[in-house]
């Protein structure tokens, strides 16, 4: 049998560097990622603020007098707007992952890179360049308005020097990055927006909470486990007893990251596009 | 050149594609033909790799697709209009997916231009109408200046100047020595662009032929005549033809001469000809009768 003569040019051809910049243009291109970054940003650094100004006293409260003492440290107060960042960051992670399965785009994607899974690992390189870096401008910015505006007000404030500080701004930062891989993840497996948007938001981070309040003491052994109690110790100023230790924390989280992606890769490289 | 060799598709207990084998070929147009259902998308899905075959294998240019450095130089392909997203530009969708294999931005515009989509290659592709979706679709398939070209119900969508510049492109394409492969469930879309047949029907190969051997096997050897005198016509045709006989218009149907052999015995025998047809079945109703038994959807019967 011949098989075609045709030359392929030498520098054409699938590399994971090529496939990265794929990613990376597919992403940039699209408005819904500026908006979603944009969001993540200005509502992280606002909440800060609104926190911070509620905290001593200068938002009043319906009733014309102060709100009630937030009674939170200087940390905790200005980073009140974490919450928002790591739901839009989770979204924006399943955005990322199920969205080309919306549109069919994915079987274009895959007869470009039939391989597949470089295509996996590049949207988890691309989203981790998009999240990680405005993740910590945003908990940066919250943390400066938010300790400005405490200190004009004369408040106690903590500087950047602080290491509880820095363990929070860092782990929090980590913890959205995370969870947008977990979104990614859900993504990828569900290839529903809605299915692994629901998941992501109501399994991963309202689940374990609900399950924290109501179950009996003796599951805190086993609930500490869950993805939001094992992130607790490295986003929480304060350190709790009854949860996991820093570096147990830092690995059990990671290795739920990790294991919702190989779950989403074995499902890829087998399943029919 | 793409080689199937007992390729098989099984959904649960439906099977899609049913142990085919066949080969397309480079320098002509092949024609994948079949009803809705009969299995045209799942073995297109198949030679990309997109699908896992439950049996069987696939080789384009006498490997495995996915092993190939640089896929989208062997196949382009086209499987669904609306394989894009809506929010990104043609532009930007084609350079996204020019950067994976390494082709430039020109590339890019040069297909775009080539289509006819370098005035809306800005626009949201949301915005896109089927025809154009179509074109976006055909320009990603020729992005990598690939050596087969293989498109799904190519002519879905578009206008009759769209489906005269298809043809003219696929004809183009394989006059350059490249493998066009495409699929219709259109007979008379067939008969005008391809050059080889292979027909599908309920995940089986029914006919893999050239075109004109399909029309040749088809078409009946059976003329219509009408003559000054048909009994004289009778005697004269008595020993060539196979067989003669009288229709109830009073007109005589010849089997196994042609119109021209008919005429000029008529003729040397001094006999006037009023109408002279020969019979021919259309390849629409070949590629039915092929079918029939193999369509997955039968209409009922219109009650009277």
């Amino acid at each position: 049998m011949s098989t075609s003569s045709r030359q392929i040019p030498a520098k054409v051809g699938v590399r994971f560097p090529r496939i990265l910049r794929s990613e990376f243009i597919k992403l940039r291109t699209l408005r819904s990622t500026w908006i979603l970054l944009g969001s993540m940003l200005v509502l992280f650094i606002a909440f800060g603020a609104i926190a911070a100004l509620a905290s001593t006293g200068q938002i009043k409260d319906g009733r014309g007098g102060p709100p009630q003492s937030l009674g939170l440290d200087p940390v905790t107060t200005v980073l009140a707007g974490a919450g928002f960042a790591l739901l839009i960051m989770a979204v924006f992670g399943v955005l990322s992952g199920a969205r080309e399965y919306g549109s069919g785009m994915i079987r274009t994607t895959l007869a470009f890179v039939p391989k597949r899974l470089p295509v996996l690992w590049a949207k988890v390189v691309v989203l981790v360049a998009f999240v990680l870096p405005v993740a910590i401008l945003a908990g940066l910015g919250a943390f400066y308005l938010g300790m400005a505006v405490l200190s004009a007000a004369g408040h106690d404030t903590v500087s950047l020097g602080d290491t509880a500080a820095q363990r929070v701004l860092v782990g929090t930062a980590g913890y959205i990055t995370g969870m947008a891989i977990i979104g990614l993840a859900l993504g990828m497996a569900m290839r529903s927006m809605p299915g692994a948007i629901a998941t992501v938001i109501g399994g991963v981070l309202i689940l374990p909470a609900l399950l924290t309040a109501l179950l009996p003491e003796s599951w805190r052994s086993v609930l500490k486990y869950l993805p939001s109690n094992a992130a607790a110790p490295f986003t929480e100023v304060n350190v709790r007893v009854d949860l996991l230790a820093l570096v147990p924390g830092v690995l059990v989280f990671i290795a739920w990251v990790v294991l919702s992606l190989a779950v989403a890769a074995w499902l890829f490289a087998r399943r029919d596009a | 050149m793409i080689e199937v060799r007992n390729l098989t598709k099984q959904y649960g207990s439906v099977t899609a594609v049913d142990d085919i084998s066949f080969t397309v070929h480079p320098g002509v147009v092949t024609g994948f033909l079949g009803p809705n259902g009969a299995g045209k998308s799942t073995t297109m899905r198949m030679i990309l790799g997109l699908d896992r075959p439950t049996g069987g294998s696939v080789l384009v240019n006498g490997s495995r697709y996915r092993k190939s450095p640089a896929p989208v130089h062997e196949i382009g392909a086209l499987l669904e209009a609306k394989g894009f997203d809506k929010a990104r530009s043609a532009r930007n969708h084609l350079i996204a997916l020019a950067a994976s294999a390494g082709i430039s931005v020109a590339r890019v515009d040069e297909v775009l231009a080539l289509v006819g989509l370098a005035e809306v290659a800005r626009q949201k592709a949301g915005g896109f109408s089927l025809g154009m979706g179509q074109r976006l679709g055909i320009a990603v398939a020729l992005l990598g200046d690939p050596g087969i070209v293989m498109l799904d119900e190519p002519v879905n969508g578009l206008d009759p100047d769209g489906v005269l510049w298809i043809r003219t492109l696929l004809r183009a394409l394989a006059d350059e020595g490249r493998t066009v492969f495409l699929s219709s469930h259109l007979m008379t879309e067939m008969e005008l662009i391809a050059d080889q047949l292979i027909i599908i029907g309920r995940g089986k190969i029914l006919a893999d032929t050239s075109m004109k051997e399909f029309i040749d096997s088809w078409s009946s050897n059976r003329v219509r005549v009408i003559a000054s005198d048909i009994s004289a016509l009778q005697g004269v045709l008595a020993g060539s033809a196979e067989s003669l006989e009288a229709d109830t218009h009073g007109a005589l149907i010849v089997t196994g001469l042609s119109a021209a052999d008919i005429g000029k015995a008529a003729f040397d025998a001094g006999i006037a000809i009023l109408e002279l047809t020969p019979l021919n079945v259309s390849l629409e109703e070949a590629f039915m009768d092929l079918t029939r038994a193999s369509v997955q959807f039968h209409t009922g019967e219109v009650a009277a």
